[in-house]
């Protein structure tokens, strides 16, 4: 077991690396973790890897360290109420205060092994279908290259497959490989990955007209949360709307937003500017 | 409450499903075949009906043809739930009137999102 002293150096790397908060109760969890690392480094157990990469300031090894930390539940159509609003309301109002030539830019921030932003490409796909679709890009990024690769791929598990997706979209867009399940090409190039950290800036990658960041800055710490959020809006154009967990409302962290469409769903506030 | 006809020659899997499916706040009966479930939908028609393909008797897919003509056989939702899981077995049972769909093996996460799909919570 990671002693404490082992355990603050671990926590202290994370919050510093991505942003990720590590209180006292979660030494358990970091340990069982990190376990699976240490075996892979030829340690006994986690402390003993942590010891190892003090010794030799190992960047690449942190670097393991704080990936095997991320959290990285999702599922396709995670919170459904959420992308029935994205289709009836959200999507059609970004759509109609722009011309019909222009595209619209969607951000999924933290997307995991993809089946946020995938979700996005399928409903937009279909809102075309329906005739109420315009011309979108979609830019995926998340701090693990592991997921990233995995997103890319565009496989899933029969398991993963089963966890949020209709049985109806499940045949009209994806087709099974061996014990996979494959996203149609035309989806997977709907959609651009790259690596990006939340904790950097961000202003180069937009301006984008719309922002999923859902179930990330939940495991930041309230500072990390508000500057994250600061500097999603920098990267945002005037009117903007940023989609939130459905768990997480932040919207008294900071004046750079206004909440519209419910607690989680928040506007750019068009006065707002950055402090320099 | 809801009422849901879980249908599967295995007893192990009624089992499990009659679990996660009470859970759910759904009122269970079983069914070992096809056969079995066509006479306990003549008695009372369920609100779900979670369905096997392969079993003795009657198949699941004989079962779903037979049911969707009978009168209010179009009323119940009705979930497969097989190992079949080629694109082609899927589009035959939606084709025969199957609301959704599941490949075994499932677990409560699968099922409730599929309940769900099917409008069922
Ligand atoms: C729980 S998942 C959420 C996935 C998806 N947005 C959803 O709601 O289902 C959180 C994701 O945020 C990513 N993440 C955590 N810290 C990050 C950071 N500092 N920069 C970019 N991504 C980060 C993790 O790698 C993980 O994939």
């Amino acid at each position: 077991m990671l002693t404490e002293a082992q355990f603050a150096i671990v926590a202290q790397e994370a919050k510093q690396r991505i942003g990720l908060a590590l209180t006292h109760e979660r030494l358990a969890f970091v340990d069982a973790r990190l376990t699976p690392l240490a075996r892979r480094e030829n340690c006994a157990c986690a402390g003993e890897l942590i010891s190892m990469i003090q010794r030799q300031g190992d960047d690449m090894l942190w670097h393991g360290v704080v990936d095997a930390l991320v959290m990285s539940d999702t599922h396709f159509f995670r919170d459904r109420a959420q992308f029935r609003a994205l289709s009836e309301t959200i999507i059609p109002d970004l759509l109609r205060g722009r011309p019909a030539h222009a595209r619209l830019r969607v951000w999924s921030a933290g997307c995991a092994a993809g089946q946020e932003p995938y979700s996005l490409a399928i409903l937009l796909e279909e809102m075309r279908e329906e005739g109420r679709g315009g011309l979108v890009d979609i830019l995926a990024t998340d701090i693990s290259s592991r997921l990233l690769d995995k997103a890319a791929s565009g496989l899933f598990s029969q398991f993963e497959v089963q966890r949020g997706l209709s049985i109806r979209r499940l045949i009209a867009h994806f087709e099974r490989v061996g014990e996979m399940w494959r996203i149609a090409d035309r989806l997977r190039a709907a959609v651009r990955f790259e690596t990006h950290n939340l904790l950097v800036d961000a202003a180069q990658l937009g301006p984008f007209d719309l922002v999923l960041c859902r179930n990330v800055l939940s495991s930041f710490g309230e500072a990390d949360r508000r500057e994250t959020l600061e500097r999603i809006a920098a990267a945002m154009s005037e009117d903007g709307v940023l989609v939130l967990g459905a768990e997480e409302d932040y919207a008294s962290l900071t004046g750079a937003f206004e909440p519209a469409h419910g607690a989680c769903v928040m506007r750019r506030n068009a006065y707002w500017r950055r402090a320099a | 409450m809801k009422s849901c006809l879980v249908v599967d020659d295995s007893r192990v899997i009624r089992k499990v499903a009659r679990r996660i499916l009470e859970d759910m706040s759904f009122d269970i009966e079983e069914a070992a075949d096809g056969l079995e479930a066509l006479q306990a939908c003549r008695r009372s028609m369920p609100d779900a009906i979670l369905l096997d393909w392969q079993m003795p008797v009657m198949s699941g897919i004989d079962f779903l043809k037979t049911l969707r003509k009978e009168s209010g056989g179009d009323r119940p939702v009705v979930v497969f739930c097989t190992t079949e899981n080629d694109v082609a077995r899927i589009s035959e049972a939606i084709k025969a009137g199957a609301d959704e769909y599941i490949m075994k093996p499932f677990d409560g996460d699968i099922l409730h999102s599929k309940f769900s799909e099917a409008g069922l919570v």
